[in-house]
C-alpha cells in the first residue's frame, strides 16, 4: 500500500512538473489541527516546489513538516486552483498532549520562503525560524451513529447522485435489472470510497466533479436513445455494465464528505463502514419508494412515454450544464 | 434534445448567482493571510525592525488608512534590502494587498506591488503594472523607476533609459541618479557613470534609511574595480561599510579586492558576506577565497552551497558558475536558456553566451554575446567571454578583446582571469 501511495505521489509530481512555473520566492500555508493523539496537517505550496521538496521519494511528510515524537503519513496530494498542491497528512503521536512542529520545507526551499502556519495561534515562519507549537485539542472523532447520519445526509443532499439514480430508475422498472444496476453502483462506489478514505488515491475534484456530471448526462442520453429505438428492456438489463464505472467515479465524490471530517488513519475503517452504511440507507430510502411509485404509475398506464423522454432530456440538460460549470 | 438545450441555457443563467459566494470566501481568507503577513513580527532589533513595529502599530490602530499600509510596505522593502532576504518582499506584497483591498486604484499601492513583482522576476507583469500607473499618473517617479527596471531586465535598454530619464526629470534624487549612472556604465561611459553616482551619493544622506546610500557606494566602488582601480574600489567599499556595517555587497567587494591582492583576509570578508547574505553569489566568492588560501575542503563545501542555493532560486548565477568552471555544460545551458526566457539584460545574455560556448555552439554564443556587448559595457568578464567566443570562431579581433579584458581587470574572477591570460598566450604562440 505504501509503495502504491509513493508511486501515485510520484505520478502526480511527474505529471505536474511540466506545468510548474519557474522557481520564485514562495509562500506556503499550513493548517494544523490536534485530534486526540493525531495531528492533521493540510499544507498548500506551489507546484513548482514539489521537485525541490523531493516529495516523490517518500510517503513520509516529516521532510516537509516534522511533528516531534510522532509518525507521519501523507494521506493525499491534490492539485489545487492557482498552480498549487495540497498535501494532507496525519501524524500519530504517543499521547494527546501538545506537540512541537518543525516546518522543514522552509529551510529546504530557502531563498526567502515563508510559511503561514495556522495552529491555534498563527505563525509566519522563515529560514532558521521554522519551529512552532500546537496545543492539545478536544477530541472531535464522531460517533458511529453520527457517521451513519452523515452518510444519509450526504446522499440526500447530494442531488447530483440522486439525479443519476433517478435516471437509472426511469428505464429500469423491472426488479431484477434494477437490483443488478443498483448493486453494481453500490459495489463500485464502495471501492473508490475506500481507496480515497485510506488515502491510496484521490483524483482531483476538478476531474471527479465533471465526470459525475457526464455520468448524469450519459444516463439521460441512454434513456432517450433506448426510448427512441424502443429497446428499453434490453438497455436496462445491460445497464449494470456502465453503472459500475460510473459508480467508481461517484465513490470519489462521496469521499470528499468523509475527508472533510479529517479522520485519523486509525478511525478510517470505522468511519468508512458507518458512512457507507449511511449512504446505502439513504440510497435505498430514495430508490425503493421511487421505484415502487414508478412501477405503479407505469402499470396503471398513467405515465406516457413522452413524459419519460422529457424527464430524460431534462437529465441530459442538467448533466451538460453541471459539466460546463464544473470544468 | 430540444428540451435539453433549453434547460441547459436556463440552468447556466441561474448558476451565475452562486459563483460570487465562493470567491468572497476565498477573498476573505486571502485578506486574513495578507494581514497576518503584513503584521508579522521580525524578531530582530535593527533600526528598520523598530520602523516596522511602529508602522504595524499605526496600521493596526487605523486599518482603513491606505497610507499606513503603504508606509508599512515600504518598511518591509527596506528590511528586504538590508537583510538581502527576498522573502521580506512577500510581507511588502501583503501590505499592497491590504491597501489595494481598501483602494484598488491607489498608485502608491500599485507602485509597491510593481516593486515586489520586479523582485520576484515577474518582469512583464511589473512592466504592465508600471505602465498602467504612469498612464494614470504621469508625474509618479516611482512608477517610472519600476518601468525602467522592468524594461532593462527584459533587455529593452533604450526604452528603459527613456523611462529612467523621465524619472530623473520628475525627481532628481538618489534612486533616479543611481539609475542614470547605471545606464551610463552599461553604455561604456565610465566618467558619466561616476559623475551620476556622485550626485546619487550626495542626495542619499537619510540616516533613518542608510541602505540605499550604502548600495550606491558599492555600485560606485564596482565601477572603480571594473576599471582595475582596486585601491579606489576598496575605499568605496569601506565607505559603504561605514554607512552600514556588515553590508554584504560591500564585504563581498572587499573580499574580491583582497583576493586579487592574495591577501589572506579575503576568506574572512567572504565568510562575513555569506553570513550576512547566504546566496549563491556569495558562496561562490567564499569558495574562491578558500581555494586561494589552500583550503580545498572548505572551498568544496562553499561550491556545494552555490549549487544548492542556485537550484533553490538563482539559476543565472548557477549557470555562469558552472560555465565558468566548465562543469555541467548541458545543465548550465538549460538554466541559461530558461533564464533568458524572462530576462534579456546584458548579464543574462552573457550567461547564455558562455553556456553556449561551453557547449561548442559558437555561432549561437556569438549572437548572444553580441547582444550582451551591444551597448559597449566595460566589464572585463563580458569582454573576455566575447573575445574567447570570437577566437573560437577564428575571428582575430577576439584576441584584442581578451587583452582589453585583462588590461581592465585581470582578477575579474578566479578561474576566468588565468584562463584569459592562457588563451591570449596560446593564441599569440599559434599566430607566431
Amino acid at each position: 500500500m505504501r509503495r502504491l501511495l509513493a508511486s501515485l505521489i510520484a505520478l502526480v509530481i511527474v505529471t505536474l512538473a511540466s506545468v510548474a512555473s519557474a522557481h520564485q520566492v514562495g509562500l506556503s500555508r499550513g493548517t494544523y489541527v490536534r485530534e486526540g493523539n493525531v495531528v492533521h496537517a493540510t499544507v498548500t505550496f506551489a507546484r513548482g516546489d514539489a521537485a525541490t521538496l523531493e516529495l516523490a521519494k517518500s510517503t513520509d511528510p516529516s521532510t516537509l513538516v516534522a511533528v516531534s515524537g510522532c509518525t507521519g503519513r501523507i494521506e493525499s496530494l491534490t492539485p489545487t486552483a492557482a498552480d498549487g498542491l495540497e498535501m494532507r497528512a496525519d501524524y500519530t503521536c504517543p499521547s494527546s498532549g501538545g506537540v512541537s512542529l518543525d516546518a522543514k520545507l522552509v529551510d529546504t526551499l530557502g531563498g526567502g520562503h515563508r510559511h503561514l502556519a495556522h495552529a491555534g495561534s498563527d505563525y509566519v515562519l522563515k529560514e532558521g525560524e521554522t519551529r512552532f507549537s500546537l496545543e492539545a485539542g478536544p477530541s472531535t472523532s464522531p460517533s458511529f451513529t453520527k457517521l451513519v447520519v452523515l452518510g444519509v445526509e450526504h446522499i440526500w443532499t447530494g442531488w447530483d447522485h440522486l439525479l443519476f439514480l433517478f435516471g437509472l430508475l426511469l428505464l429500469s422498472p423491472r426488479l431484477r435489472s434494477l437490483g443488478l444496476t443498483i448493486s453494481a453502483f453500490t459495489i463500485a462506489h464502495s471501492i473508490t470510497l475506500g481507496l480515497a478514505a485510506f488515502g491510496v488515491w484521490t483524483p482531483p475534484a476538478s476531474v471527479v466533479e465533471p465526470a459525475i456530471a457526464l455520468s448524469i448526462a450519459w444516463v439521460g442520453v441512454e434513456n432517450v436513445r433506448a426510448l427512441v429505438a424502443k429497446r428499453e428492456g434490453t438497455v436496462a438489463a445491460a445497464r449494470w455494465r456502465i453503472t459500475f464505472p460510473f459508480g467508481l467515479v461517484h465513490g470519489f465524490g462521496f469521499a470528499s464528505a468523509l475527508r472533510e471530517l479529517g479522520m485519523s488513519r486509525a478511525d478510517v475503517p470505522r468511519a468508512l463502514l458507518g458512512f457507507n452504511l449511511g449512504v446505502e440507507i439513504g440510497q435505498l430510502a430514495v430508490v425503493v419508494p421511487l421505484a415502487l411509485g414508478l412501477a405503479w404509475i407505469v402499470r396503471s398506464g398513467k405515465l406516457p412515454a413522452r413524459a419519460i423522454s422529457f424527464a430524460s432530456a431534462a437529465i441530459v440538460a442538467v448533466g451538460v450544464v453541471l459539466f460546463v460549470v464544473r470544468v | 434534445m430540444k428540451y435539453a438545450l433549453a434547460l441547459s441555457a436556463l440552468l447556466v443563467a441561474c448558476h451565475h448567482d452562486e459563483a460570487p459566494k465562493q470567491t468572497e470566501t476565498a477573498q476573505a481568507a486571502a485578506e486574513i493571510d495578507s494581514k497576518q503577513m503584513a503584521l508579522a513580527p521580525t524578531h530582530e532589533n535593527a533600526a528598520v525592525d523598530h520602523q516596522i513595529a511602529a508602522a504595524q502599530s499605526a496600521a493596526k490602530k487605523n486599518p482603513q488608512k491606505v497610507d499606513l499600509w503603504i508606509s508599512l510596505g515600504r518598511a518591509w522593502v527596506r528590511k528586504a534590502r538590508e537583510a538581502e532576504d527576498p522573502g521580506y518582499y512577500l510581507h511588502a506584497d501583503a501590505c499592497a494587498d491590504v491597501a489595494l483591498a481598501i483602494a484598488p486604484e491607489d498608485s502608491s499601492a500599485l507602485d509597491l506591488r510593481a516593486l515586489v513583482l520586479l523582485n520576484q522576476h515577474r518582469f512583464s507583469e511589473a512592466e504592465a503594472l508600471a505602465r498602467t500607473t504612469t498612464q494614470k499618473r504621469a508625474d509618479d517617479p516611482v512608477a517610472w523607476g519600476n518601468l525602467s527596471d522592468a524594461l532593462l531586465e527584459m533587455g529593452r535598454t533604450q526604452e528603459a533609459a527613456k523611462a529612467a530619464q523621465t524619472m530623473v526629470d520628475l525627481k532628481p534624487n538618489l534612486p533616479s541618479y543611481a539609475r542614470a549612472a547605471h545606464f551610463r556604465w552599461l553604455a561604456g561611459d565610465v566618467a558619466g557613470a561616476k559623475a551620476f553616482y556622485r550626485h546619487a551619493i550626495d542626495a542619499g544622506a537619510d540616516q533613518r534609511d542608510p541602505e540605499p546610500r550604502a548600495w550606491v557606494l558599492v555600485q560606485t566602488a564596482n565601477v572603480f574595480w571594473n576599471e582595475g582601480d582596486a585601491e579606489g574600489a576598496d575605499a568605496g567599499y569601506d565607505m559603504a561599510l561605514a554607512a552600514m556595517s556588515e553590508y554584504a555587497p560591500a564585504l563581498a567587494g572587499k573580499a574580491r579586492v583582497a583576493l586579487a591582492k592574495s591577501d589572506a583576509r579575503a576568506v574572512g570578508y567572504a565568510k562575513r558576506a555569506y553570513d550576512a547574505s547566504p546566496r549563491a553569489e556569495m558562496a561562490w566568492l567564499l569558495g574562491d577565497a578558500r581555494a586561494a588560501s589552500g583550503d580545498a575542503d572548505g572551498a568544496k563545501k562553499a561550491y556545494e552551497l552555490v549549487v544548492k542555493d542556485g537550484k533553490r532560486g538563482d539559476a543565472r548565477t548557477l549557470s555562469i558558475f558552472w560555465s565558468t568552471r566548465n562543469e555541467h555544460a548541458a545543465e548550465s545551458l538549460a538554466l541559461a536558456e530558461k533564464e533568458a526566457k524572462t530576462r534579456g539584460d546584458a548579464y543574462t545574455e552573457d550567461t547564455l553566451a558562455w553556456a553556449l560556448y561551453r557547449n561548442a555552439r559558437f555561432a549561437d554564443a556569438r549572437a548572444a554575446s553580441d547582444k550582451a556587448m551591444a551597448s559597449g559595457t566595460r566589464d572585463a568578464r563580458l569582454l573576455y567571454h566575447a573575445g574567447a567566443i570570437r577566437i573560437a570562431q577564428g575571428d582575430a579581433s577576439g584576441r584584442d578583446m581578451v587583452r582589453r579584458a585583462i588590461a581592465l581587470q585581470p582578477s575579474f574572477d578566479a578561474v576566468g582571469g588565468p584562463e584569459a591570460a592562457k588563451l591570449v598566450n596560446a593564441n599569440a604562440t599559434a599566430s607566431r
